[in-house]
């Protein structure tokens, strides 16, 4: 018998097969060093290996020995829980950095330094006489901290909405509405807070106040209003596309403002390319 | 002298946990300073010792690592764990208690 032959008996009884190629390494090192201590006390090869692998002893009873030890249940929860390891931190490494599927997909048609593919004027999936185009664009210039979260303005967009008259032979309804993606960071075990949007409120630097009308987007009201959405959900960062109807769109600055409940916060953003007051 | 393997079946714990006592050792090392130090009654087979290293480590009483040798060899060593000082010192105290009960039985003059 060679010591392959010794090793593959023994370690043939480890039911865990994933446990086998450790275990005939060691054996294996062990056989060597045994072999090389007794050459190095004066053995030629051949003796020193006949030697060394009667020392080993009996394989199947190592191997039975060897079976009580790696047990199959051990290895396999092992192997599940690498497997259910692996699998968790890919999907968190999605939410985290893509903003989970649908906000990953909302953030990317709605930016327009990435073509704005959705709000396109000139896109073909948009209807030719039902368009939105962007006017203006910009980003929030400050951060707020409401308790734990901490609320900043990603962007800001000035769009122009175009539409066909209720009224038959109205023509075309234009008006401009202004866009703001709300990023909300905060602990991960904390929630998406994304109640906030009832009770933001803006102010444009004109001093025109809009108030939350629990209105629907896209819904042309006579007053002006605020209203929003939440778009993307993933662990500590949130995302609330809110906007405002019948506005100012040519407004140097606004002001997002939310007071509830004892928590408060103010934060002004502006266009590219307009001062802040 | 050949001993009767009962006798050391239900030691062999103890004596491996007390070769690592004072430094991490791999199997070979181990083997060969248990004949040295029993002055060769402890000549247990080669082969059994790794189940016996690997029930320990599964027990939390030792850990083990892999360390490549000069010449390219990978070993594995064993270091004692905090679970298996004490394992060994509970040990090492019954086995005291027993020897010395035995001893003053087969030798009650003493």
């Amino acid at each position: 018998m060679s010591i392959y032959q010794w090793v593959s008996t023994a370690t043939g009884y480890i039911p865990f097969k994933g446990d086998r190629a450790e275990v005939s390494a060691e054996l294996h090192a062990h056989y060597e060093d045994h072999v090389d201590a007794l050459m190095a006390a004066g053995l030629d090869r051949q003796n020193a290996e006949l030697r060394a692998l009667e020392a080993m002893g009996d394989p199947d009873e190592t191997g039975r020995l060897l079976r009580k030890v790696h047990r199959p249940w051990l290895g396999l929860v092992w192997t599940l829980s690498r497997w259910a390891l692996g699998v968790a931190m890919a999907l968190c490494l999605i939410f985290w950095t893509g903003g989970g599927w649908y906000g990953a997909q909302r953030l990317c048609q709605g930016d327009p330094r990435n073509g704005g593919a959705f709000y396109s004027q000139n896109s073909p999936l948009f209807p030719e006489e039902d368009r939105m185009g962007f006017i203006l664009t910009g980003r929030g210039v400050e951060k707020a901290k409401a308790g734990s979260y901490t609320v900043s303005v990603e962007n800001v967009t000035a769009q122009r909405m175009i539409h066909p008259s209720d009224v038959p032979g109205g023509g075309n309804e234009t008006y401009d509405v202004v866009f703001f993606l709300i990023k909300i960071k905060g602990p991960v075990w904390l929630d998406f807070p994304e109640n906030i949007r009832w009770f933001i409120t803006a102010v444009d630097a004109g001093g025109s106040v809009y108030k939350n009308d629990l209105g629907v987007r896209g819904v042309k009201t006579s007053d002006r209003s605020i209203a929003g959405n939440p778009i993307a959900r993933r662990l500590g960062v949130h995302y609330l596309e809110m906007w405002l109807s019948n506005c100012d769109a040519g407004s140097e600055w606004y002001e997002l403002r939310y007071d509830h409940d004892g928590t408060s916060f103010a934060i002004r953003t502006r266009y590219e390319g307009h001062a802040v007051q | 002298m050949k001993i009767d393997k009962s006798l050391l079946s239900g030691s062999t714990k103890m004596l491996i946990l007390s070769l690592l006592r004072d430094r991490d050792k791999y199997g070979y090392e181990m083997i060969s300073q248990l004949a040295l130090l029993s002055k060769n009654v402890f000549d247990m087979k080669e082969g059994t010792l790794y189940p016996v290293l690997h029930s320990l480590e599964s027990d939390g009483c030792v850990v083990s690592y892999d360390q490549k040798t000069e010449s390219g060899r990978l070993r594995r060593y064993y270091r004692l764990t905090d679970r298996g000082r004490l394992q060994l010192k509970e040990q090492t105290d019954q086995w005291e208690a027993f020897s010395g009960a035995v001893n003053m039985v087969l030798r009650p003059e003493n």
